[in-house]
């Protein structure tokens, strides 16, 4: 095992350089710079602008000044708003993390108990329910979803607030984990709901009857570890996702997470951070899917590295 | 197998829809006119407010509204804007004394002036800041404006030299601290508008004993800074907020309230429901739900203009858009009124004039003053044509109109493409890009037709003509070059009659509009704020100055009524 995880990890840097190097000549090959403003710059302003961030020099040069940057760690200046990139992703990531781990929270919770519910109860009411609100769920846009939850909870009902993100604040935290714990909930709560139907009819599950065992001992021992396979296969992008910010729920509830940085970093042309946040995009995804394939190796005994 | 209970599931999604539908409609439980109710300003009280965040906290950087709207609350220069944007004392103890020649000026500051530190605000910091604003290493975005100053140019020219030719450039600077309360400026030529440049964000004061020369960078932490304005920041939360708090050592009228506080939102749709729910006392109202909003909050929507003129950019490099006659025909094929009241909603004022009208000195009102020139006319736009050699658009070219990629570009656009259509019977394509994109192939001048306009800096004729549409000027991209124009612009840029001037630039003004030389005017653009009925000394402060919400060019004269 330990082998397999330095062979994942060492993996990581020929990957790291490979999205760092595609990302960067691709970024420069798209028209317009990050002072190609709306109100024109004049000439002269605009070349003092390049040369101060170094887009005066040759792509190449610039390329190897960007390497030998993220060697030491150091991604450069954001150009929209003349900091580190460093700095403003370690700012902004925490509430990122804080938000799309609750939300992964919820979505885990609810997805799970309304998967293994709909599957033991089969063809039920709660089944039906259950694909109902895991279909809508799939199919609400988010951003829709916000809309309904601040007009109903925060501006009839009063019941939370409408912008914001507090930690530990119950007012400001409900809507945007739901939010955007929705779709990954709806998700996870079909795979498993599809998992688990699949695993009740094996005949180990008939056995475990058969020996006498509760229902709930059935369900919870042998079927729900079974099943969760195909649940860790997606939890994994879906928690690196989450994690690494939401544009949309972000920017609805006004919260500075990291989430809305890559899409402004586009717009703007702000070289620095789209590597910034292309990179951490990319690092979290790599190091959930290595966490999944861990996982397969502690959820099922025979798998092995 | 169960039968699911179909009608209790439709009744359940009745319900929730309308609740939600009961909740979109909301309610307007305050009455009472926003803004400005005559009474006595109370000192005290804490707002919140919806703000754009900053790009850059550098007065000697910054180019972006939202910026210059964020250092406005903090720092001021020698001299401000009044409501009827003339230049007034602010910093400086007077007006300036004026040399014969029209090219020095001497400012005196007030005496014990201090920083929010304690530490003395002295006229080498005001020479600091046009040094910063003028040092080609700090890359100001707005040092064209101070081009006349003695040795600026070639100061902000010196990209390439050695940081000792810089040091010799910056020494040559018309301008210097004579002793700790005058300052001195040496122009190259006499500029009748130089106290009002005095007033802005390029001119502003640098807290030297924290930021001691333009090489040291400004500092990321806003919190970390001095300030000579009407407030301080206490408190600034990265994409969430920035506070702000009496500055107690402001020479100013002092601020009205103890504290505001911005709140960082994007997205108006919900800063709307936060003003609804009571978490924002002021928010910029969402543009496209306007006729909504004006139901919702009668009393509480302010709508006013602002200095921005939005046309139809021609490219006057570009066969056949060089012949006048087509300029006219595409002008007048324009239903500006239709477009500001069903396309935009009524977000916007239709316009026939570049300059605002405000701006020369009219009616502000007065706005479709060239109507019966470039204004619509379907006839008229016609015969045009036809006289450009194009009768009913026979063998005119498919001209291509670039926009980026909005809702209300792309519907203009459309709505442009099917006026020429049906009025002038010519093909139009419309080609979407994102916003860099569009604005790199308008600098480059790789466009045809182009939505698009100017947002003025000053409130002063110069400031929408001056580069803009003199030949070679460095923001004319649509290439007008009119003999006339030049010779007007060049007798009136250093004219220190300032009544003979301002006649010169409406003639400038009527010229560029008449002629459609690179631009068919069509609309001014609205600002459309909501305001918590307690808050005062914003509605009658909002003017052409603000940069964001209404009357932020003077926070200090805000205030709450309970």
């Amino acid at each position: 095992m330990t082998t397999y995880l330095i062979r994942r990890i060492l993996a990581f840097i020929p990957l790291v350089w490979a999205i760092a190097t595609i990302t960067f000549f691709l970024m420069h090959a798209v028209p317009g710079g990050p002072f190609d403003r709306e109100k024109p710059l004049p000439p002269q302003v605009m070349a003092n602008l390049e040369r101060k961030y170094n887009l005066d020099k040759p792509l190449v040069v610039q390329y190897g000044l960007f390497l030998r940057g993220l060697v030491t760690g150091d991604l450069g200046q954001s150009f929209s708003q003349n900091r580190p990139v460093t700095t403003i992703i370690r700012e902004r990531l925490p509430k990122s993390v804080q938000l799309g781990a609750c939300a992964f929270a919820f979505a885990l919770a609810g997805g799970l108990t309304l998967g293994v519910t709909a599957a033991v109860r089969q063809n039920s009411l709660i089944d039906y329910l259950s694909v109902v609100l895991a279909t809508i769920g799939a199919s609400v846009p988010n951003f829709v979803l916000a809309v309904f939850l601040v007009l109903l909870f925060s501006l009839q009902l009063h019941w939370f607030d409408v912008l914001g993100w507090e930690f530990g604040n119950y007012r400001k935290m409900v809507l945007p984990i739901v939010s955007l714990g929705m779709l990954p909930l709806a998700l996870i709560a079909r795979v498993t709901r599809a998992s688990m139907l699949e695993v009740l009819h094996q005949d180990y599950i008939r056995t475990a009857r058969a020996k006498g065992l509760t229902e709930f001992r059935v369900v919870m021992r042998h079927a729900v570890r079974n099943a969760l396979i195909p649940v860790l296969t997606i939890a994994g992008p879906i928690l690196a996702g989450l994690l690494t910010g939401s544009f949309i729920i972000e920017r609805f509830f006004a919260i500075g997470g990291v989430g809305t940085a890559f899409v402004d970093a586009v717009q703007l042309r702000d070289y620095g951070m789209i590597m910034g946040t292309t990179l951490l995009f990319a690092i979290a995804i790599a190091v959930m899917n290595l966490a999944v394939d861990v996982s397969y190796a502690v959820v099922d005994p025979r798998i092995r590295y | 197998m169960r039968k699911i209970n179909w009608r209790a599931l439709f009744g359940a999604f009745a319900v929730m829809a309308v609740v939600f539908a009961a909740a979109a409609c909301g309610d307007d439980e305050e009455g009472g006119a926003p803004g400005g109710e005559a009474g006595q300003p109370r000192q005290g009280g804490e707002i919140t407010v919806q703000y754009l965040e900053f790009q850059s906290f550098d007065p000697h950087y910054s180019s972006f509204a939202q910026d210059i709207g964020h250092q406005t609350f903090v720092f001021r220069g020698l001299y401000k804007l009044n409501k009827d944007n003339q230049p007034v004392p602010e910093m400086a103890a007077d007006m300036p004394q004026i040399s014969a020649d029209g090219k020095t000026y001497t400012v005196k500051i007030k005496s014990g002036l201090k920083w929010s530190d304690g530490n003395d605000l002295k006229a080498e910091d005001f020479v600091a800041g046009i040094e910063r604003t003028c040092n080609p290493d700090n890359a100001g975005e707005y040092q064209y404006l101070l081009s006349n100053i003695v040795g600026c140019d070639e100061y902000y020219a010196a990209t390439d030299k050695s940081q000792a030719e810089k040091q010799a450039l910056r020494a040559k600077l018309g301008v210097r601290a004579i002793d700790d309360t005058t300052i001195e400026f040496k122009l190259k030529e006499p500029q009748p508008t130089f106290t009002t440049i005095l007033s802005m964000w390029m001119t502003w004061p640098v807290p030297i004993h924290i930021v001691p020369d333009g090489s040291t960078p400004w500092p990321e932490d806003p919190t970390k800074l001095a300030f000579n304005g009407p407030f301080i920041v206490s408190e600034y939360v990265p994409k969430e907020r920035m506070v702000f708090t009496r500055n107690p050592n402001y020479a100013g009228q002092p601020a009205y309230l103890d504290k505001i506080t911005f709140r960082y939102i994007e997205d108006n749709v919900q800063s709307n429901n936060a003003f609804r729910a009571g978490e924002l006392h002021m928010a910029l109202a969402d543009a496209t739900n306007l006729k909504s909003l004006q139901q919702e909050f009668p009393d509480k929507l302010l709508s006013y203009v602002t200095p921005t003129t939005i046309g139809l950019e021609m490219q006057l490099k570009k066969k056949p858009l060089d012949n006048l006659n087509v300029r006219l025909a595409l002008s007048r094929a324009i239903d500006r009124k239709a477009l500001a009241e069903n396309v935009l909603q009524g977000s916007v004022t239709p316009t026939t004039t570049w300059v605002p009208p405000e701006v020369l000195g009219l009616d502000p009102k007065a706005t479709d003053i060239f109507e019966e020139q470039i204004g619509f006319n379907p006839e008229k736009a016609k015969e045009a044509l036809a006289a450009a050699g194009y009768p009913n658009g026979q063998g005119f070219p498919t001209l291509s109109i670039l926009i980026r990629d909005s809702a209300g570009a792309r519907a203009t656009a459309e709505f442009l493409k099917e006026q020429f259509k049906s009025i002038l019977n010519i093909n139009v394509n419309i080609e979407i890009v994102d916003a860099p994109t569009r604005s790199k192939r308008f600098t480059e001048g790789q466009f045809e037709l182009f939505p698009g306009g100017w947002h003025q800096d000053y409130p002063d004729p110069e400031n929408w003509i001056i580069g803009l549409f003199d030949t070679g000027g460095t923001l004319n991209n649509y290439n007008c070059s009119d003999p006339e124009i030049d010779d007007l612009i060049k007798k009136a840029r250093y004219n220190t009659n300032d009544q003979e001037r301002r006649e010169q630039y409406k003639k400038v003004n009527e010229l560029i509009s008449t002629r459609i030389c690179g631009v068919a005017p069509m609309y001014h653009s609205l600002n459309h704020v909501l305001i918590d009925p307690r808050l005062k000394g914003v509605r009658e402060n909002a003017s052409s100055q603000d940069r964001v919400l209404a009357g932020d060019w003077a926070p200090e004269l805000w205030w709450l009524s309970q």
